[in-house]
C-alpha cells in the first residue's frame, strides 16, 4: 500500500527557519544573514552598518563562532546590541540557534537583525535560519575565481558585496571579472563593492538594505 | 555534506511511521531530492542503511527522484521549477527570479505491506 504525503518537509531545520520567520515577519524584523570565509570582512561590514543605523534604523546582531566572543566584543563597541553564538564543533548556524534568540530583549525592538555566519563559504548556505536576504560576501585577498568554485552559496545569495577594495591591484583580483563568475552561477545576483576601511562604495550596501527595510515594511508589503 | 543528520531526521520520521502503520511493514520511503540541495544521494542512502542495520527498519529501500530546483518571483511571488535559473517570471515577468527559501528534500510517499 502505498501511502503520499502533500509538501512533506524532511528537515528539521527547515520547519524551525518557517517558524524564525513568522516570528520576524510579525515584528516587522528584516534579518539579514551575512556569510562568507574567515576573515573576508563579516564582522567589518556589521560594524560599518551600526555606524549607518545609528539614528536611523534600531539594529542588532547575532554573530556565530566556534569559540570565543571576540566578534560580539567588537560588534558592541560599534554601539548595537550584540549576541554572541558559539557553535562549539558545529561548522554553520542552524534555525534553532537563531529560535533561541528571538525573544532576548537585545531583539525586541529592533526593525534590522544583522546574522553573521560562521565563517565558511559551504555548509552554511545549506542552511535557512528564516532570514529576509543573504549576502556573501567575497574579499579581495580570495580571489575572483571563488563563485565558480563554491557556487552553493552565491546561488542562494540576493547579494554579494566585493570587500576591501581599498587591496584592489595588490593582486590578480578582477572585480569585474568576479562579477561576471557570480552571474554565470546566479543570474540573479546583485553587486556592491566597498571597503569599509575607507568607506568606499558603503552607500551601495546601505542603499540596499534601505531597499530590504522598504520591502518589509506594512504599506509596501510584498507577498512571501 | 550533512547527509547524516539529514538522514538521521529521516531514520527518526521512518520509525515513527513504522509505528504508526504496525502491523504493516515499511518497505521503502520516496524522497524528492533537489539537485541544488548540497546532499549527496549516495552518503544520504549510507547513513539510512548505517542507521537502520540490526533494527526493524533494516532493508527499507530509498527511492531519490531527482528533481528540478524550485525559483521564487522576488516580486510576485510565483514559485517556477526550471533546471537553469531562470532570466524572468513566466507569471508577472519580473526579472531574475532567485532560488526558492523552501526544503530541497521532502518525502512524497512510503510503501507499507
Amino acid at each position: 500500500m502505498k501511502i503520499t504525503f502533500e509538501n512533506k518537509v524532511l528537515s528539521k531545520n527547515d520547519r524551525i527557519a518557517a517558524e524564525v520567520r513568522r516570528h520576524l515577519t510579525a515584528r516587522g524584523i528584516v534579518a539579514v544573514n551575512v556569510l562568507g570565509s574567515p576573515g573576508s570582512g563579516k564582522t567589518s561590514l556589521v560594524e560599518s552598518t551600526a555606524a549607518w543605523c545609528h539614528g536611523r534604523v534600531a539594529v542588532a546582531a547575532l554573530t556565530g563562532d566556534q569559540a570565543t566572543r571576540h566578534d560580539a566584543d567588537r560588534i558592541e563597541r560599534s554601539g548595537i546590541p550584540a549576541i554572541q553564538i558559539t557553535t562549539g564543533s558545529e561548522c554553520h548556524l542552524n534555525a534553532q540557534r537563531i529560535l533561541d534568540c528571538v525573544a532576548l530583549d537585545e531583539l525586541w525592538d529592533i526593525e534590522l537583525l544583522l546574522i553573521e555566519n560562521v565563517g565558511n563559504l559551504i555548509c552554511p548556505a545549506a542552511y535557512d535560519l528564516g532570514e529576509a536576504a543573504k549576502v556573501a560576501i567575497l574579499s579581495v585577498p580570495e580571489g575572483d575565481d571563488k563563485p565558480l568554485k563554491y557556487p552553493g552559496l552565491f546561488q542562494r545569495a540576493d547579494l554579494m558585496v566585493l570587500s576591501k577594495i581599498d587591496l584592489l591591484g595588490s593582486s590578480d583580483f578582477d572585480p569585474d571579472r568576479a562579477e561576471a563568475n557570480a552571474r554565470e552561477v546566479a543570474p540573479h545576483i546583485e553587486v556592491v563593492r566597498l571597503s569599509c576601511r575607507t568607506g568606499e562604495g558603503l552607500e551601495g550596501w546601505t542603499r540596499w538594505l534601505a531597499r530590504q527595510l522598504a520591502l518589509a515594511a506594512p504599506t509596501t508589503a510584498q507577498p512571501a | 555534506m550533512h547527509e547524516l543528520s539529514v538522514a538521521a531526521a529521516l531514520f527518526e520520521w521512518a520509525e515513527e511511521q513504522s509505528r504508526t502503520h504496525a502491523p504493516r511493514v515499511l518497505r521503502s520511503i520516496e524522497l524528492e531530492l533537489d539537485p541544488l540541495s548540497c546532499l549527496n544521494p549516495e552518503a544520504l542512502r549510507f547513513g539510512f542503511s548505517a542507521l537502520s542495520a540490526e533494527t526493524p527498519l533494516a532493508g527499507v529501500a530509498l527511492e531519490l527522484v531527482s528533481v528540478r530546483p524550485t525559483y521564487e518571483c522576488r516580486l510576485c511571488g510565483a514559485r517556477l521549477a526550471a533546471a537553469e535559473s531562470p532570466l524572468s517570471c513566466s507569471g508577472c515577468g519580473a526579472p531574475l527570479p532567485r532560488l526558492s527559501r523552501e526544503s530541497s528534500l521532502k518525502i512524497r510517499s512510503i510503501e507499507v505491506e
